[in-house]
């Protein structure tokens, strides 16, 4: 039995986590031809996990129709990161002012939870989003 | 390690018996912009942990030093407690996202052991800059011995506060002697006009995250910050 957003027990990662990590959504391998609106770019190679996102942004609703994303790390970052770009591209699009205030809590519950010990990789995932909106909030208001 | 610096120790003190304030600046004298419930990393390249540990920044903006206040609990917070005056620490410039952006709504803040620290910057800065704004704090800990910045922080008139001790039951004379629930957040605010910001251990702010989502708290009025290693 899986804690929705706590340890998941002897039993590593949960279904979802290995959906997202072996089949990732919304990846970007390249984007040397992506336009894209705004970019957040957050952790260090030098410390074991770095992650880029691309934002596009319908500027008539505010809302988020496209988050792209690369990652250097581990199953549970890319599966973190993975889930966020749903998150925030799912029913629309977020609204902006929504994916502010993603939490690394609300990515790991979707993703039917995550050792304590793997809490940062959501925590990438959450910065990288902000960081993106506010790149996107800097060169477009 | 990008945008490191080399910060100084100015002062040093002890807020109770492993907990300790540090005061630092450039080594210019400067002190880095920074906003309320930011972080700053701290590294130590000598010991095992190149991706540093990070530390909120425990002083409002606008004074002469910004302070990070650590709980000694390993080999590299007993190290940060060591330092000195006058000492160098590498760290990162001031970071994070755990910031009030409705300044029309109430401010509730829950904060678990050490996680008080982003919250008496808040506390003060908002005093000084939005004093008509409500705030109220809920603090938890293990034993009174283990509360920081009660007495500072439970003197100001205008920040209601409330303690929950999980241990050591008798030794506080106003708290509850508890874990704290959400139920006693939500009865002790204006929950459809507050902003919640929840600081602490990673289950303590699952938790409370989860018990304020329960009682029907929109996840865009909550905001998290959680303590953890890589």
């Amino acid at each position: 039995m899986t804690d929705k957003t706590g340890d998941v027990g002897t039993w590593l990662y949960s279904e979802t986590v290995r959906e997202h990590f072996f089949a990732p959504k919304n990846l970007l391998l390249d984007e040397a031809t992506h336009k894209a609106d705004g970019v957040g770019v957050v952790g260090s190679p030098a410390c074991g996990d770095m992650m880029a996102v691309w934002i596009n942004v319908d500027p008539k609703t505010a809302r988020i129709t496209e988050c792209k994303w690369r990652t250097f790390g581990c199953a549970s970052a890319i599966a973190s990161t993975s889930m966020m770009s749903v998150m925030v591209t799912e029913n629309g699009g977020m609204l902006l002012s929504r994916a502010k205030r993603l939490t690394p809590e609300a990515i790991i519950e979707r993703l039917g939870g995550l050792p304590d010990r793997k809490y940062h990789c959501s925590v990438l995932g959450h910065l990288a989003i902000r960081e993106a909106i506010q790149d996107y909030e800097e060169n477009h208001e | 390690m990008n945008d490191t610096h080399h910060y100084l120790v100015r002062e040093k003190k002890q807020e109770n018996y492993d907990t300790v304030t540090i005061s630092l600046t450039c080594e210019n004298g400067t002190v880095p912009p920074f906003v309320s419930g930011q972080f700053i990393s701290v590294y130590f390249p000598e010991l095992s942990t190149p991706e540093g540990k990070s530390y909120s920044i425990s002083n409002p903006p606008g004074e002469m030093t910004f302070n990070i206040t650590v709980k000694g609990i390993g080999e590299f917070s007993n190290r940060l407690c060591s330092l000195k005056p006058g000492d160098k620490v590498l760290g990162s410039l001031p970071y994070g996202y755990f910031y009030s952006e409705q300044d029309d709504l109430d401010l509730v803040m829950i904060a678990g052991g050490i996680g008080i620290t982003p919250f008496r910057s808040a506390i003060l800065h908002t005093l000084t800059h939005n004093p008509d704004r409500k705030i109220t704090l809920f603090q938890s800990a293990k034993t009174a011995a283990d509360l920081v910045f009660e007495d500072e922080l439970s003197s100001l008139s205008r920040v209601e506060t409330h303690y929950f001790l999980t241990k050591d039951l008798a030794s506080h004379r106003n708290a509850t002697p508890r874990r704290i629930q959400s139920g006693d957040i939500i009865t002790n605010c204006r929950p459809e006009h507050a902003e919640f910001f929840i600081c602490g251990s990673i289950p303590f702010v699952r938790d409370i995250w989860r018990g304020l989502k329960d009682h029907g708290i929109a996840e865009d009025r909550i905001c998290t910050e959680a303590f953890f290693s890589h």
